[in-house]
């Protein structure tokens, strides 16, 4: 049987500090908003992009800095590991609510011994200060004002809740793209000071047309150049500070060594692994806290920071073991900064993060391993491996990884990234190079550039720190209801739950002479919420780019420098905008529900259907029965239904990739849901597959769930339908196996045989979790002893057991696909 | 060849990792001669097919209750009133009453939930063919490819030979998965098309193999025997039945069978007994008499390979 090495006696200590870190619980930290509020209430009228850059120097020069003992690499967000941050700027209702709460709710909320954040009474103070100051200042206070009135008549159309999401605004600033570490690992800040100064030269006294706003843009970079190697420096100095009275000798020689490198790179180009390593955790910090973080991808770490590890490993400077305590404590290193996502007791996305009505998560870190290098040869090296092990062996939650497979990816990387999948619940997650690559060039990417893409967010495919792809939509979710139009389809506009009637008069399900009829209204209404929801987008995405430059992630974007713009105005090299649908098994089972029963059967009329659907099938079980167990469904290589759904998906895709955004860059269509799914099925009136009102949708490309009875080739055969190679927000398909159909040698052979056939045959993602029902049964009874039982949900890993009960059971009812013995 | 003829298919399944090498579609016939006491699939034991009720489907008589009506024999009974799947309150289910029901199926034909069904269905050799070559992506590389198995392939045997022969055609990997229980004329017309045998052994003792499958083994064994003159590739499979077949003495025999004539084997292979079927018994109403007994330890099976080693080297625990 395969085994994971256990981790080196040092990393096990760190690992145990940082569990008990805080008693296991997550701290509240005031201390970003506390420098931030101070800097905005002095300098109210200053440019925003120089407000930001200054900001985040102000925040660099008065963090806490934090060296402890055991560390390898340092940086935190908080005074202290493992705390959170807010960002006020963003939203301050939940937090005034919080700190304004009586004491006894507020110390029973933040201070029990079951409460899942700490806030301290200091803290509240400071909260309760700022969030007086930023409750009507903060963006989402100002939405309403910022936001066409027109889109406000949209609410609760059921298609896109885009526009009924405005809370959200509050938790979840802007990110989903991958920085540019590469440029600042070869050439640092000085080198990117170097590029500023000679374009402000260029300026001086000579400032044309537009030029007035690069000249502040250059000056705001600038600044934040200076806040890199400021904070640099100022670990650099606790190290030196440290090592001096240090009495253990290794320690103090590793400490000055630290203090050293510490003082060298952000300003200048990394040297080694371990400076390519800082640096990035470094930058990652500064980015987080100027909030441009959710979804912040690392990209191909193994890349661009694996190379220096092979010369050092063949120069004899560093040893394997040592590469490998790196990337254990480099994952570590990345669990100690989290971020408040959103702040909502009754919202599901809230939940799915932590469960608890508060949720935190670290920014949706992302790694992308292994694939192909910009000429086309293997990309992975022993950084590769290393990082695959440590996925593997160490449990974390966070980040997600994916590893890039091409047609000759090496086999022990093969066997390591499925026997790390299998270990931790479906981490790292396969994604298909000879399929992404083709379809960023045809997107536009330069041939390098595309060979170059990693994975950001959940699935989606995106430039290495030269593209803007907000693949998570500009600022806020865009998951896309695609069941909405049927909805609309069947109820000439209307949304029976909401009463929202916004929707094109198509006409009600009774009133179609074919299904023809049915199928072009079903159309227009698509069309028609697809571009609201666009339009909710780019408006959305001016807000931010008014409020919030993303001026420290423009900083060092390719493309960005060389344009004096901001990523948000267009400045980087690719752009792009992500819209994602959700629910296209039920869409193709719907569809097929209708023709069948309807039109081609006669089985019932329209309109008996269209009251089974008011009915929400009470009285209609045979009907519903049938449709169950005697209507095609699509998962099932069934060509009638799934070519229904392939048309569907098209037809959505081709619409979004056609659309433009305020960048000058094109919008693309993808298909995952993380647990969005339950959250729209929630919101869902019944409809014609069979689904009841409030039942959860189909997620990702899958089928509904338990749907898919043919077993795991015919599931695939069908979603290989699909145009998979032109869905440019990416895709995800999730497979679940018990553990007897994937063990030993051969078991693994048998993934890997069937991932690259599903490659092969045109399948863009796919990622699996091996755990039994059982296991997740008696995980639900007794959550206390199976705390650390990882699953995989969309893009991201989660303790089973904190998701909610409806998560839970959603996961359970994934069909498990076994074959019996 | 005849894409025309049928089998009476109770199941196929894809991705089938357990009956043979590589990734496999396994299409599973109906009809058993043997009737072992631990059979997971006793569906496919009946040559007829049998009535098969899966009570969560049911809409319950309260809905529903077409089934009652229609059967000549009054087999269908009301149940109990218990949960629903489907249902906020609770409603009553039917229950077939086993001496009563003759498997006519009349009441699959109005049960429109599907909770009543025919334990498989009648298939031309065309659809089944449609199928694989679907799934081939899926076996070339890995080694894989079709594996007929049931019941006994064998008790269909023109219909067994035609679709090895049509997936040979295609260039599909073989499998046949046998009890080995057939006359040898049936079994020698497989030859030209199967690449590997799946070939049970479930006793060595004949009196003992016609108490707990219903069946003596000579056949069985001179079968097998005669398979590995003729070329044939074999791979053994051994369930293991705590109390049944893991004595020392019995064992032993096995590994001395498969040594005399070990230049055919590929492999065998020790399977644990395993409860999988249980919810199966309860749908055809039938009793499953080991229903209490455990599955052997993972111990144990690690104990009965090092055992067999001394006759075969290459074993496996599946
Ligand atoms: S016909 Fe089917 S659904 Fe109706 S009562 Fe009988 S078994 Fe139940
Ligand atoms: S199979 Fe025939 S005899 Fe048996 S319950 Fe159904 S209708 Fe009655």
């Amino acid at each position: 049987m395969f085994k994971f090495a256990p981790v080196s006696p040092r990393i096990n200590t760190l690992m145990e500090k940082r569990l008990a870190a805080n008693k296991g619980r997550t701290i509240l930290d005031a201390e970003r908003t506390q420098i931030y509020t101070e800097y905005y209430k002095v300098h109210e009228s200053e440019p925003i992009m120089l407000k930001r850059a200054h900001c985040l120097y102000e925040w660099c020069s008065r963090k806490t800095i934090l060296v402890e003992d055991e560390d390898i690499f340092v940086g935190q967000i908080g005074r202290t590991y493992r705390s959170l941050n807010s960002f006020v700027e963003w939203d301050a209702t939940w937090l005034y609510e919080a700190t304004h709460d009586d004491d006894t709710s507020f110390k029973k909320a933040w201070q029990g011994s079951d409460s899942f954040a700490y806030m301290s009474d200091s803290d509240r103070e400071i909260f309760r200060e700022a969030s007086e100051y930023w409750l009507d200042k903060s963006l989402s206070a100002r939405y309403v004002e910022s936001i066409p009135p027109i889109l406000q008549k949209f609410q609760g159309n059921g298609c896109s809740d885009f526009f009924a999401r405005k809370p959200n605004l509050g938790g979840v600033p802007q990110g989903h793209y991958c920085p540019n570490f590469q440029k600042i690992i070869s050439i640092g800040f000085g080198g990117i000071k170097k590029e500023i100064q000679n374009k402000m030269d260029d300026l001086q006294g000579k400032i044309y047309g537009k030029d007035a706003y690069k000249f502040l843009f250059y000056q705001s970079a600038d600044i934040v150049c200076d806040a890199a190697i400021l904070f640099s420096k100022r670990y650099a100095e606790e190290c030196n500070k440290q090592a001096q009275n240090h009495t253990d000798p290794v320690r103090k020689a590793e400490l000055k060594r630290m203090a050293n490198s510490l003082n060298w790179i952000m300003e200048n180009p990394a040297r080694t692994a371990w400076e390519a390593l800082q640096t990035v955790i470094l930058y990652q910090i500064m980015l987080i806290a100027d909030g441009q973080q959710h979804g912040l991808s690392q990209g191909r770490i193994d890349q661009y920071a694996g190379w220096f590890a092979e010369e050092e490993l063949s120069a004899g400077t560093l040893t394997l073991e040592e590469l490998q305590d790196y990337s254990d404590a480099f994952y570590l290193k990345l669990n100690d900064n989290l971020i408040q996502v959103r702040m909502s007791s009754n919202d599901m996305l809230s939940k799915m993060y932590s469960g608890k009505g508060y949720s935190y998560n670290s920014g949706g870190h992302h790694f992308t391993l292994g694939g192909v290098k910009k000429d086309g040869s293997d990309a992975s090296n022993a950084l590769t491996r290393c990082m695959l092990n440590t996925t593997g062996r160490m449990f974390l939650a966070d980040p997600s990884v994916d590893i890039r497979i091409h047609k000759n990816t090496p086999s022990d990387v093969w066997e390591l990234a499925i026997e790390s999948s299998k270990a931790c619940g479906g981490v790292p997650s396969f994604e298909n190079d000879d399929l992404i690559i083709p379809m960023l060039v045809k997107r536009g990417r330069s041939l390098e550039d595309a060979r170059d893409y990693c994975i950001i967010g959940c699935v989606e495919p995106s430039g290495s720190g030269n593209e803007w792809s907000a693949s998570g939509g500009p600022g806020s979710e865009v998951f896309f209801n695609l069941l909405g139009p049927v909805i609309m389809a069947i109820h000439n506009g209307k949304n029976p739950l909401t009463g929202f009637d916004g929707g094109l008069k198509t006409g009600y399900l009774y009133d179609y002479v074919t299904f023809e009829d049915f199928k072009s209204a079903f159309e227009a209404q698509l069309k028609y919420f697809l571009d609201w929801q666009i339009t909710g987008g780019n408006c959305f995405e001016l807000m931010y780019s008014q409020y919030f430059p993303a001026i420290v992630a423009s900083t060092t974007m390719d493309n960005c420098v060389e344009t004096g713009k901001d990523a948000l105005q267009g400045g980087c090299k690719y752009n792009s905008t992500g819209l994602t649908g959700c629910g296209i098994g039920n869409v193709a089972d719907s569809l097929m529900a209708i023709k069948k029963l309807c039109f081609d059967d006669k089985i019932v009329t329209t309109r008996e259907l269209y009251d089974a659907l008011i009915a929400n099938w009470e009285g209609y079980e045979d009907l519903h029965q049938q449709i169950t167990f005697d209507i095609p469904h699509y998962g099932n290589d069934i060509d009638e239904v799934d070519q229904l759904g392939v048309w569907a998906m098209k037809l959505a895709n081709d619409h979004v990739s056609a659309a433009t955004n305020p960048r000058g860059g094109n919008w693309a269509f993808g298909t995952f849901t993380m647990t969005v799914h339950v959250d729209y099925g929630s919101k869902t009136d019944a409809t014609p597959d069979g689904r009841k009102r409030g039942e959860a949708l189909a997620e990702a490309i899958s089928s509904r769930q338990g749907f898919d009875r043919s077993g795991v080739i015919s599931y695939l055969n069908t979603v290989t339908k699909l145009p998979q190679n032109i869905l440019g927000n990416g895709d995800q398909m999730n497979l679940r196996f018990s553990p007897s159909c994937v063990s030993g040698k051969e078991g693994v052979e048998k993934l890997r045989h069937l991932i690259s056939t599903y490659f092969d045959e045109g399948g863009m993602e796919v990622q699996f979790n091996v755990v039994d029902t059982q296991t997740l049964y008696k995980a639900q009874e007794n959550p206390d002893d199976y705390r650390n039982l990882i699953v995989r949900i969309a893009g991201f890993s989660v303790y089973f057991v904190e998701m909610p009960k409806v998560l839970q059971d959603d996961f359970i009812s994934r069909t498990e696909h076994m074959a019996i013995s | 060849m005849n894409l025309e003829i049928t089998g009476r298919i109770y199941d196929i399944q894809g991705f089938s990792v357990h009956d043979g090498p590589g990734i496999r579609t396994s299409v599973f016939l109906s009809g058993c001669p043997l009737s072992c006491l631990w059979c997971h699939n006793p569906e496919a034991i009946p040559f007829q097919y049998v009535l098969s009720y899966t009570s969560i489907k049911c809409i319950g008589i309260e809905k529903c209750g077409s089934c009652m009506s229609v059967c000549n024999f009054g087999a269908i009974k009301k149940s109990k009133l218990s949960n629903s799947q489907l249902l906020e309150d609770k409603i009553t289910h039917v229950e077939i009453d086993r001496t009563k029901c003759t498997n006519c199926l009349k009441c699959t034909t109005v049960c429109k939930a599907k909770a009543l069904i025919p334990s498989g269905q009648d298939m031309k050799l065309g659809e089944i063919m449609n199928k694989l070559m679907k799934d081939k992506a899926y076996f070339n590389g890995s080694g894989g490819g079709l594996t007929v198995s049931g019941g006994e392939a064998l008790s269909q045997i023109e219909f067994t030979v035609e679709l090895l022969k049509a997936a040979k055609s295609e260039n599909i990997h073989t499998c046949l998965d046998t009890t080995g229980f057939a006359s040898w004329e049936d079994l020698k017309k497989t030859l030209p098309y199967v690449d590997l045998y799946l070939y049970d052994l479930k006793h060595m003792d004949s009196n003992k193999h016609k108490e707990f499958t219903g069946v003596p083994n000579e056949k069985i064994l001179s079968n097998a025997t005669k398979l590995a003159k003729e070329g044939a590739k074999i791979q053994f499979r051994f369930p293991i039945i705590p109390g049944i077949n893991d004595s020392v003495d019995n064992l032993r025999m096995t590994g001395e069978f498969i040594k005399e004539i070990e230049y055919a084997v590929e492999l065998l292979q020790i399977l644990p007994y395993h409860r999988l079927g249980l919810p199966k018994y309860d749908r055809l109403g039938k009793i499953n008499i080991l229903k209490d007994l455990d599955s052997p330890s993972d111990a144990d099976m690690e104990k009965h390979k090092n055992f067999l080693e001394a006759y075969f080297p290459n074993i496996q625990i599946h």
